[in-house]
């Protein structure tokens, strides 16, 4: 073997990929070669050398803010209920056109499908029970119905748990960040959102003199981020939430939901955003300020497109 | 309580273990293939949007950075297409490399630059290969895989991608342009 045959193999040579004859005659021309010992050990440093550079190199280092966000959209994704996924295998073979019919049909026609509009109340702990009026007749529209009620009811679960943890108890398990941040991180929806329903109170809401806004944030609870606007009224405090939601058929009937024996809830949802209002305060009082603020967040998310 | 949501949860604990450490390499890798910072992003936010929706046909414990590269490189395929990037016939590349036949001694003087400018320099069908498999690993099977072409054109472009490198650090950069021990013979 001669040098030139040697320098020809010797990538394969340093990747370890030669027959073992080949090996030993590269091995005995190297023990009488200082030229191609010289060059065998230059491409090793090299191959070594460039894997580091490459690998540590700034210029391909992930940003980490873009890391950072990119993260928290995955999971927000990721634990956003998604009312399709919970659609079962009938409900898969309808077409989008079919499924948002038989949704709209069914909602208005069940009432909200148990699920009760003001002034009347259900309870969050009901949620996943399965109602027997539904259970008789299982169709895939049904199957559909099922899933956005699931889907909402875990919905409002979660914005009453957020309530409960964030703004009576402060212990969530990840730092709220302030809606600037938030508009920055997860949309320009979450930009001023606090100042829009300021406003809206302020100007439509009976009683504004009696409420004193506390703070404003986005917040994480239970995987779900959510804008929340903290306020007090008749010595209650009063969270206004609002998410990302993908559940169809978006109206401005307010549904209620009662948490324990303390809790109440009034939630409605439009585009892709739905809005909740949690306080101890009665449902009627609860839903009044849910009419008040919805039309101004409306206006918010379509002035942005969101 | 709810059925469906633990099901999301547990799936997601998974991808986070799994699948979100992997945004440096997937972030590196797309870098080198559209060598631009804003378009990498792009596509390391698609291709981790791609396999948290896919998510189930990955089977864990498996080699979940192939599948993550493997979702990149089709992503990019497609986005090429629709860039009217794609070649489908063999360009004078290949033919340029064949060409490089001397090779001088690597020089011993070499910045972090020099490497980077070098490796910029090599056309992206060589660079890709030697990225996969000198800087990432991946065995030339799984580059095969996911250049989709055969082995043998992997171990062709990969000995060429290697020469030319080295070439490329000779020609800029580097000193001495020579080595000490190749000087005396």
């Amino acid at each position: 073997m001669d040098c030139r045959e040697l320098k020809g193999m010797m990538d394969s040579y340093i990747s370890d990929e030669l027959l073992v004859e080949t090996n030993h005659g590269m091995l005995r021309h190297l023990e009488n070669c200082p030229a191609c010992r010289g060059e065998l050990a230059a491409r090793r440093d090299l191959r070594l050398r460039f894997r580091d550079t490459i690998r540590q190199a700034d210029e391909n280092r992930v940003d980490p803010v873009f890391a950072t966000r990119l993260s928290a959209r995955l999971r927000d994704r990721a634990l956003r209920p998604n009312w399709w996924d919970a659609v079962g295998a009938y409900g898969r073979v309808l077409t989008a056109g079919l499924a948002v019919a038989a949704v709209a049909a069914l909602f208005f026609g069940f009432g909200g499908f148990g699920w009760v509009f003001e002034p009347a109340r259900t309870s969050v702990g009901d949620i996943g029970q399965s109602n027997p009026a539904n259970d008789r007749v299982p169709t895939p529209e049904l199957e559909i119905v099922r899933a956005v009620k699931a889907s909402w009811k875990e919905l409002t679960s979660k914005a009453v748990g957020d309530h409960e943890n964030c703004a009576l108890d402060y212990k969530l398990a990840e730092a709220p960040i302030t809606l600037d941040d938030a508009a920055k991180q997860y949309g320009p929806f979450n930009k001023d959102l606090d100042k829009v329903i300021e406003k809206a109170v302020k100007t439509g809401f009976d009683g504004s003199d009696t409420v004193e806004f506390l703070e404003s944030h986005s917040c994480v609870f239970d995987g779900r981020r959510f804008a929340h606007i903290v306020i007090k009224q008749k010595g209650k405090v009063i969270s206004v939430l609002v998410t990302d939601t993908d559940l169809p058929l978006g109206s401005d009937d307010i549904m209620t939901a009662s948490a324990g024996a303390k809790i109440n809830a009034a939630g409605l949802h439009f585009g892709h955003h739905a809005v909740f209002v949690v306080s101890e305060l009665p449902n009627t009082e609860n839903v009044m300020l849910a009419r008040t603020i919805a039309p101004a967040i409306r206006l918010h998310a379509e002035k942005l497109g969101a | 309580m709810f059925g469906i949501g633990r099901e999301r949860e547990k799936e997601w604990a998974a991808f986070e273990t799994e699948a979100v450490p992997l945004m440096q390499d997937v972030f590196r890798v797309a870098y080198w293939l559209v060598r631009n910072r804003e378009e990498a992003e792009d596509l390391t936010q698609e291709t981790f949007a791609q396999a948290l929706k896919s998510f189930h046909r990955y089977t864990p414990d498996t080699n979940c950075r192939a599948w993550m590269i493997t979702i990149l490189y089709r992503l990019n395929g497609k986005r090429r297409l629709k860039l009217g990037q794609l070649k489908l016939v063999e360009d004078t590349e290949e033919q340029i490399a064949q060409t490089v036949a001397f090779e001088p001694p690597i020089p011993q003087e070499l910045t972090d630059e020099d490497i980077l400018d070098a490796m910029k320099r090599i056309p992206p069908k060589f660079s890709q290969v030697v990225l996969l498999t000198d800087v990432e690993d991946f065995s030339y099977k799984e580059v095969a895989e996911l250049l989709q072409v055969p082995i043998g054109t992997v171990m062709s472009r990969l000995h060429r991608g290697r020469r030319l490198l080295r070439q490329e650090l000779v020609d800029y950069g580097g000193n001495t342009g020579i080595t000490a021990e190749a000087a005396r013979n």
